[in-house]
């Protein structure tokens, strides 16, 4: 069922890709028999052919995450996904402290042992960055070393 | 006769001089560190090579370090990583990357028995000697290789990379479609963004940052290193943990050195030659030269159940299939393995084309200090494992509740910085979902990672080719070259799944089953 299912998202994702792939114009300079929709095209089709031979013989059922598992999994695509959004306006320092905390709970740790980390581990790697790298990371609230 | 000679003697000038440039203070400075965090890497749980080599690539340009410089110090993590990979094979039975699978098979077996200073010893000794015979034969093959490739043109370069396809997809899990949907999938990323001849721009919803193309740090650490630590986190929630073995110092007797040493040659010998075919890379010749070990030494039924030449062959022969797969890579611009991919889309960004150019003739000093560099990290390995063992096992003992925050922050870290975009972070989540939606339904990481990295230089030759024959797509089986690389591309395809009927034994299963990183 799991295979079945993969096969109907890809094979929707190859009917997509080849009707964007036919609206490129290849016609301008630098085009020749072949311009930048053929390879797409023909890339939508093998996919859409591979998609269907998954519908056809699916392989047995794999093991998914129990709901509890689930829930937790969901929880850390969340974060990590508000951490990419908060980053820049809130900074490194405090989005890292942020999701240490929350990582490590899940991986159930001891929250007196996990506080002091999260705020020491991004601060001193926020001083290395910013000053022995060449590499800048978001200030944000902190303000700066 | 004498020309060869002449040629293989200016090779070995060539390496001397590479020797040179990477045997500065600055430079086994580095080597050190690479090693170190390599098996560091290796070891830990949650990052793989391919990862690690990720991660560290964006973090070392920071550095401010020029390319030779960068090269030494991620060559050194890929080979250290390797190293950490069979530590943990051996005393924790979870490979670290699909090479290290076979080791498991005897290695944990002896780990059980306390004997697990011996494995790690043959598999320290057996990876320095194969890896000084695969830079003899880099040597070798290399230079002359390479001058042929560059007398292929565009339809014979489409055929290599589809070659390589064609090998990682059946060779990279138990279904052969699902390697395939798995490297078109790929191909498809590789499309996102601007088109370089005409300027059209695809698949990219109007976001301006994706008209550059997805980056393949940022889809190579979400869906190898997110998608770990989602997956640790379940085996966490229902309760799994891995059972370490102790090892208290590493050794072998001389008896028990001379008794594998048959394996270690034989297996470096199958290694680099394994490793010259594109798109195969040390997980398949570690199986190769395991099978064939156990065909040829195994008298008493031993294999399987703690035999020290069981941990030697494999560990030569992957060993020796890092070093092979580097003619490929450097000659035709094909990736053996994830890790390699990874390195090859590190040269590219450094402006170096393997694959549109003889890079033996052409950047002779970067080359030969990568491949000098691969020979110091491999002697420094041998002198730095046997020491820092039980540190590297202390390593095993830290919580993932301690280890998990900080590989997702450094994870944060490496793909900010690739543009210092919030986006990318975004983009990498997605790409770590994905990843753990395909270990469950057994769909192939690496594939993914080659069809990204390769699929801009499968479509300009497709297109190339066509343009020069008019749009007659029979250009890509014309000539012998073609026919040969087609034949060898259906070869490759369906060998494992005849082979398998022939012996009715599922190798490719075996293999899966194993937990391959791949």
């Amino acid at each position: 069922m799991s295979d079945r299912l993969l096969g109907v998202v890809c094979l929707v994702l190859a009917g997509w890709y080849t009707v964007e792939a036919r609206t490129f114009d290849g016609t301008g300079f630098g085009s020749g028999p072949v311009g930048p929709k053929t390879l797409p095209t023909g890339l939508g089709v093998l996919f859409a052919l591979l998609a269907l031979y998954l519908i056809a013989k699916p392989d047995g059922e794999p093991r998914w995450p129990t709901r509890q598992a689930l829930w937790q999994i969901g929880l850390v695509i969340a974060a990590s996904y508000a951490y990419g959004q908060v980053l820049q306006p809130v900074g490194f320092i405090f989005a890292s402290a942020a999701i240490i905390v929350i990582i490590g709970l899940l991986f159930q740790a001891r929250l007196q042992l996990l506080l002091p980390l999260s705020i020491l581990f991004p601060v001193v790697l926020a001083f290395i960055f910013n000053n022995w790298l060449e590499l800048r990371l978001p200030v944000g609230w902190w303000g700066g070393f | 006769m004498l020309s060869s000679l002449t040629a293989v003697s200016i090779f070995a000038f060539n390496l001397l001089d590479g020797f040179q440039a990477a045997l500065t203070p600055r430079n086994i400075a580095l080597a050190l560190v690479g090693c170190l965090l390599g098996t560091l890497i290796g070891v830990l749980p949650g990052i793989g090579p391919i990862t690690g080599v990720a991660i560290l690539f964006p973090i070392t340009l920071s550095l401010g370090l020029d390319d030779a410089a960068t090269l030494i110090l991620l060559a050194s993590v890929y080979y250290g990583s390797q190293y950490g990979g069979s530590t943990t094979s051996i005393l924790l039975n979870v490979p670290g990357e699909a090479s290290s699978v076979v080791t498991t098979l005897d290695g944990y077996q002896m780990a059980r028995q306390g004997r697990a200073g011996q494995a790690l010893a043959i598999s320290a000794i057996g990876s320095f000697i194969a890896g000084t015979a695969s830079v003899i034969g880099l040597m070798l093959f290399g230079p002359p290789l390479s001058e042929v490739t560059t007398r292929f043109q565009s339809p014979e370069k489409f055929m290599v990379v589809v070659v390589a396809f064609a090998t990682v997809s059946s060779l990279a899990g138990r279904n052969l479609f699902k390697g395939l949907l798995a490297v078109s999938f790929g191909v498809m990323l590789s499309t996102v963004g601007t088109d370089l001849q005409t300027g059209v721009v695809r698949y990219t919803f109007g976001e301006l940052k994706l008209q550059e193309g997805m980056d393949f740090v940022v889809v190579a650490i979400g869906l190898f290193a997110v998608s770990e630590v989602l997956s640790l986190l379940e085996d966490t929630v229902r309760g799994e943990q891995v059972v370490f073995q102790k090892a208290e110092r590493i050794w072998v007797t001389s008896k028990e050195f001379l008794f594998s040493l048959g394996a270690i040659l034989r297996g470096s010998v199958i290694g680099f030659f394994v490793g010259l075919l594109p798109g195969t890379g040390a997980s398949v010749a570690g199986f190769m030269s395991y099978g064939l070990e156990k065909r040829l030494s195994d008298t008493e039924g031993t294999f399987g159940t703690g035999d020290i030449r069981g941990v030697a062959a494999p560990e030569s022969a992957n060993n020796a299939a890092a070093g092979g797969s580097l003619v490929p890579l450097l000659t035709l611009g094909i990736p053996g393995s994830g890790t390699t991919a990874v390195l090859l889309g590190i040269l590219i960004s450094m402006g170096i084309r393997p694959g549109s150019g003889n890079v033996f003739a052409e950047t002779p000093e970067l080359i030969w200090t990568l491949i000098a560099s691969m020979y110091i990290g491999n002697l420094m390995l041998l002198l730095l494992n046997f020491p820092l063992v039980k540190l590297f096992v202390k390593i095993l003992e830290i919580p993932t509740w301690f280890l998990m925050p900080l590989i997702l922050v450094i994870s944060y870290i490496g793909v900010y910085s690739v543009n210092n975009s919030s986006l990318d972070i975004t983009i990498m989540t997605l790409f770590g979902v994905l990843g753990f939606i395909f270990r469950r339904l057994e769909v192939p990481l690496a594939p993914i990672l080659m069809g990204l990295i390769l699929g801009d230089d499968l479509e300009q030759n497709f297109r190339r080719a066509l343009v020069a024959s008019q749009g007659d797509y029979t250009t890509f089986i014309t000539g012998w070259i073609n026919i040969f690389v087609a034949l060898l591309a259906i070869v490759v395809l369906f060998l494992p799944q005849i082979l398998s009927r022939v012996r009715k034994t599922d190798i490719k299963s075996e293999f899966a089953d194993a937990g391959a990183e791949v």
